[in-house]
């Protein structure tokens, strides 16, 4: 199974600067605002130096009560802008992550099927889920408070420059063990998150496949094989976690160390500069409360910073489904007749399943294609569809390349129709509207009654508490698979397509449903192209022509009468049948 | 080297099951690890409650032109550095070391839950759910634990400062004994409606997920024959409420932001006015207000970790809540309180709602029609019988064989059975003893070309629902994982509908010849069927 793209470091740099540009005016202003904050911070340790100096002077109780009132005000003012810039950095931060997920699921939306079916649920369900997640709190929590880290860190710094270039070269202590220790753990992270991301995902696939496929193993016996392997798959999450920690333990002790030994050298320093009567006891004071009050952002930043990578990694998860082109040739095609010239297929690179394939399907025929199974009937039907366009040949209706229709012009001429379904929660409505409506607006409850209706569905339907309104889906009002396949066929009947490529659309249905089925299909078909895969040779049978594949060829072509005549290979498999 | 696997001792959980009680039983569990949390979070805030003082030793020292002194309170400050480092490191170890404990139980335990409701899960909860509970919720659930042992901390740092202050000053201990909680009580009516509207965006937000986790699941369907712009617009709608309740959470949160400020500010400002007025008039020195000026803005840290620790309870008690709410699910289908075991050899079946009876160990063809998934759900006991009528399993009423050994020796093989991801082998192995291999199971489901085309045999690894290769063949798969298990009964819903009819004909003949002498029933309408069955049971039977 592939698995999807991850953005690049620039893709995601690029979508960094993109936000704060478009955003230009919020985002400068949260910056500002931040910065506002810190800076009245900044005041506390100037007045306790100002207090410290007159006490050392000897003052008057009123000159302390003045400056304690203007700690008041200070505090106040600070803890105000504060407020404001934490709900400017959570509105900013909303709003960059609607934009995120929003254009996550556009983009998805806009993936081929065959790019859908190569990669299974899982990859992008886990980015759909964990991986937005993941950003979600970095953007909520881990954004702010290391923003708020970083402007607090430089601005304190030269705050503290402003205040003792002397003293402030105390700072310097910590600057080569910091850097040397962070740019080791630095090269070494990227991988070990990803991987442990990679670990979590995979044990998301495990349990949706699990809870997914919980009837089959209960009815075969295999839970608790599913339960050992879920644990497997959590010991390797857990396993990537833990070798994460093992980085993080061996960083961690320079980090905490570097914010405290420039405050024992400013100590040291202060001491020698006071000596020489170079600076105050005040700004000695001053200095020593900056250092200590650095400790706390740099903390924050710390604790925060994990939270932050792992968002990155998982935002390259997210940033790497990008929006795919659609096809540009919005006009449909003005004739309806087939024509396949000489196409090959092949799903990798020196493995061909079509070798040459020419068919021609006038308008209306009703053609089966019968053979063993594996020789690429489905590949076929899914080609005639526009689901993957030939790799050399060419398939055309109506004289246009079928793999070059917009997707709404392709729906409304060839759908495939398979037995796999999915109800998405939501009501009758929501499952059945989906495909475009060729006038334009709404559908109609006529409408959707009527295409209910022609598939059999109705007395279903209004048997629902709410009708047309009731919800449906998992956790919701259940829905036989017979019922599922209906509604699909239902939604066939709106799409309306002048061709119909049908793959085991009732096979694998138990006996009742699949009958029931196949009455509901018939009124379908009806005025359509049909390019039925069969099993089925009664199917064959009732088909004005009948193409036999074997081997990615087509080995015989006609009508089921003179097939039999022929005496070929669909003669063998009519014997076999009886 | 790391080991492989994390101990996660099993959590002994009460039925019903309370999201206090599940909290509660992840720490009964590794009581050592929570308790040396609790110890270094205490030990790893003393150094940092201390350095205030030592700082203000230090100044005394410089103000008195006091030398050694200075080199010695120097050296005493990185002293504290070093055991700060130290503790925090450990610290960090530990607290991670919690984290994994409670987000790793909870996955295990409620995926386990989940995988071993079988069949019933479906119709009891979402996929979603369950999803969101193993993906999320665990992770409110591990920081409940994770800050375990900084809120224990945040409590000794506390009392320590505050004994530290009292003998300084009896005044200014007072003050800070007394503005220290009453801060953090100010603060506490702001946590009321942020944790109010914080709901409401988990709430919004796990729709939001819900959405697009049905759009992905779906998306095979939306980029078949469209509605890719009314989804996309159903989501943007979500979206756009979860943005709108997360600046509502952003209003609480920035009151509280400012709130972490002001208060806790205000005591320090307090004890500095009075601080400095003490050393005005020369009661204590210029040092020792500089400590408490320390003291009481590092008392900010307990105080933001106590509303940290308190914001970790309740979003973990909300997240335990709904992992309880999964817990407490029980399968549909019971055990019986006394189970009666099944004869041994050869089983009959029967069935009172239809009349019908299926002969110990022949191979019955049945053409029961819309009534087949009915009938062999309730044979194979995934649905009860309805009242007054009943299932005979080789005389034994259903409903009152153990559940495990009814699964075992009755199994039921659906169309819709799904395949998992991973390798093949292991898949179609059987769980149970069997006489049947895999070899001879594979050649009676007429598999083994499949088999062949894949690039690694059986050994290969197949994707979800196993993709890669068509629905006839995977029917034919599924035959051969059923034929395998070597079941006393094996009950086969259309198990050839989607091959053709050469393959069909192979199959027909070799199921016949490997069942032969077990009771097997096969639901089918197909000719090849009836002409190898020991016994037909042709006409429909009456609903």
């Amino acid at each position: 199974m592939k698995k999807l793209p991850l953005a690049s470091t620039r893709e995601v740099r690029k979508w960094a600067v993109t936000t704060a540009r478009t955003n230009g005016r919020e985002f400068s202003l949260m910056i500002g605002t931040f910065c506002l904050a810190t800076l009245i911070g900044l005041a506390g340790p100037q007045l306790l130096g100002l207090l410290v100096d007159s006490v050392t002077a000897g003052t008057t109780t009123g000159r302390i009560d003045l400056l304690a009132g203007v700690f008041v005000v200070v505090l106040l003012l600070q803890a105000w802008i504060k407020r404001g810039a934490r709900l400017r950095a959570r509105k900013f931060g909303e709003h960059v992550l609607a934009d995120t997920r929003e254009q996550f699921v556009g983009n998805a939306l806009t993936l081929p099927l065959g790019t859908v079916e190569g990669t299974g649920t899982g990859d992008l369900l886990s980015r759909a889920t964990t991986d937005l997640s993941r950003v979600d709190h970095a953007v909520r929590n881990a954004a702010p408070e290391i923003l708020v880290a970083i402007v607090a860190v430089l601005l304190t710094t030269v705050a503290m420059v402003l205040t003792s270039p002397l003293l402030s070269l105390g700072l310097l202590v910590a600057v080569p063990l910091l850097a040397a220790t962070t740019t080791w753990y630095q090269r070494r992270v990227p991988a070990r998150m990803q991987e442990m991301l990679d670990s979590w995902g995979t044990l998301q696939s495990i349990t949706h496949e699990t809870v997914e496929g919980s009837r089959t193993s209960e009815a075969l016996g295999l839970t608790e094989r599913r339960v050992g392997f879920g644990r497997h798959a959590l010991d390797d999450a857990l396993l990537g976690e833990r070798k994460l920690r093992a980085l993080q333990v061996r960083w961690m002790p320079s980090l905490e160390i570097s914010y405290v030994l420039p405050i024992a050298v400013m100590l040291l320093l202060g001491a020698f500069a006071y000596g020489q009567g170079w600076v105050g006891l005040g700004t000695v004071t001053t200095m020593l409360l900056y250092a200590q009050a650095m400790t706390t952002p740099l903390n924050e930043a710390l604790f925060w910073l994990e939270d932050l990578q792992v968002s990155l990694a998982a935002l390259r998860r997210v940033l790497g489904v990008k929006a795919v082109e659609s096809s540009s040739a919005t006009e449909a095609p003005s004739g309806r007749d087939i024509a396949v010239s000489d196409v090959r297929f092949g799903y990798t690179e020196g493995r061909e399943v079509l070798h040459g394939i020419d068919l021609q399907v006038p308008r209306g025929e009703r053609l089966a294609i019968v053979g063993p199974s594996g020789a690429g009937k489905s590949t076929l039907g899914r080609l005639l569809a526009g689901i993957s366009a030939p790799t050399s040949g060419s398939i055309q209706i109506g004289g246009t390349e079928v793999s070059t229709l917009a997707d709404d012009v392709l729906r409304g001429e060839v759908l495939l129709l398979t037995q796999e379904h999915h109800v998405f929660s939501g009501t009758v409505r929501e499952n059945l509207a989906l495909p475009a409506r060729r006038a334009g607006g709404e559908w109609t409850d006529d409408e959707l009654r009527n295409a209910l209706a022609s598939v059999g569905a109705s007395a279903w339907v209004s048997a629902l508490p709410n009708g047309l309104n009731t919800e449906i889906g998992s956790g919701s009002h259940p829905v036989p698979a017979g019922v599922a396949q209906q509604l699909a066929l239902a939604r066939v009947v709106l799409a309306d397509p002048h061709t119909l490529v049908l793959d085991e659309a009732t096979s694998l249905l138990d006996t009742g449903s699949a009958r029931d089925l196949e009455r509901s299909l018939s009124a379908v078909l009806k005025g359509r192209t049909v390019i039925a895969i069969a099993h089925r040779l009664h199917t064959a049978a009732a088909a004005d022509r009948v193409a036999v594949i074997e081997a990615g060829r087509i080995t015989e072509l006609g009508s089921h009468a003179d097939l039999l005549t022929a005496d070929g290979p669909y003669a063998a498999l009519v014997a076999a049948a009886s | 080297m790391l080991s492989a696997t994390y101990p996660l001792p099993p959590l002994r959980l009460t039925s019903p099951v309370t999201p206090g009680g599940y909290l509660l039983a992840g720490i009964r569990a590794r009581p050592g690890l929570m308790a040396f949390a609790a110890v270094i979070g205490a030990l790893w805030m003393l150094p940092m409650a201390l350095f205030p003082f030592v700082v203000g030793r230090g100044i005394d020292a410089i103000g008195a032109k006091d030398w050694p002194g200075v080199w010695q309170w120097a050296a005493v400050a990185a002293v504290l550095g070093v055991a700060q480092a130290a503790l925090g490191t450990l610290l960090h170890f530990t607290d991670f070391g919690a984290w994994l404990h409670g987000a790793g139980s909870t996955q295990r335990v409620a995926s386990a839950h989940a995988a071993r409701l079988g069949a019933t899960l479906r119709e009891e909860t979402t996929t979603g759910n369950v999803v969101a509970i193993t993906s999320s919720d665990l992770n409110h659930v591990g920081d409940v634990y994770e800050v375990v042992g900084r809120a224990f901390g945040s409590l000794i740092a506390f009392v320590v400062c505050a004994v530290a202050l009292l003998n300084s000053s009896l005044l200014l201990g007072v003050v800070a004994l007394i503005g220290v909680p009453l801060a953090v009580l100010g603060i506490g009516p702001l946590l009321a409606p942020l944790q109010k509207r914080k709901a409401v965006q988990r709430e919004d937000l796990s729709k939001v997920t819900a959405l697009g986790a049905d759009i992905v699941s779906g998306l095979r369907i939306l980029r078949g024959v469209g509605g890719e712009k009314r989804f996309n617009s159903r989501f943007h709608e979500a979206s756009q409420r979860v943005r709108l309740a997360g600046i509502e959470v952003g209003r609480s949160e920035s009151w509280l932001a400012g709130a972490e400020i002001a208060l806790p500010g205000l005591v320090t400002v307090v004890i500095t006015w009075l601080g400095a007025r003490l050393a005005a008039e020369g009661t204590i020195g210029v040092g020792e207000l500089v400590a408490f000026y320390g003291v009481s803005a590092f008392l900010v840290v307990p105080v933001t970790s106590a509303t940290e620790a308190a914001g970790a309870l309740s979003s973990g008690l909300v997240a335990a809540r709904k992992v309880c709410g999964l817990l407490n699910l029980r399968p549909r289908i019971t055990d019986p309180e006394n189970p009666v075991p099944l004869p041994e050899g050869q089983l009959e079946l029967h069935d009172s709602a239809t009349g019908t009876t299926f002969a110990a160990g022949r191979l019955t063809v049945i053409d029961a029609g819309a009534e087949a998934e009915a009938l062999a759900s309730r044979l194979a006991r995934f649905t009860e019988a309805a009242k007054g009528e009943r299932v005979l399993i080789g005389g034994v009423p259903a409903e009152q064989i153990a559940l495990a050994e009814l699964r075992a020796r009755v199994v039921y093989a659906h169309n819709q059975d799904l395949w998992f991801s991973g390798v093949l082998a292991q898949q179609l192995d059987p769980a149970g003893p069997s006489e049947v291999g895999i070899t001879a199971a594979l050649f009676a489901a007429d598999a083994e070309d499949i088999i062949d085309a894949l690039p690694n045999g059986v050994e290969e690894v197949i994707g979800e629902r196993g993709r890669e290769v068509s629905g006839g063949q995977r029917q034919r798969l599924n035959l051969a994982r059923a034929l395998a298990i070597d079941a006393d009964v094996l009950l086969l819903d259309e198990p050839t509908s989607a091959v053709d009819a050469h393959t069909e004909a192979r199959i027909t003949e070799r199921v016949a010849r490997l069942r032969r002498g077990k009771t097997t029933i096969v639901f089918s309408q197909s000719p090849l069927w009836t002409h190898l069955a020991d016994e037909v049971v042709s006409s429909k039977v009456p609903a």
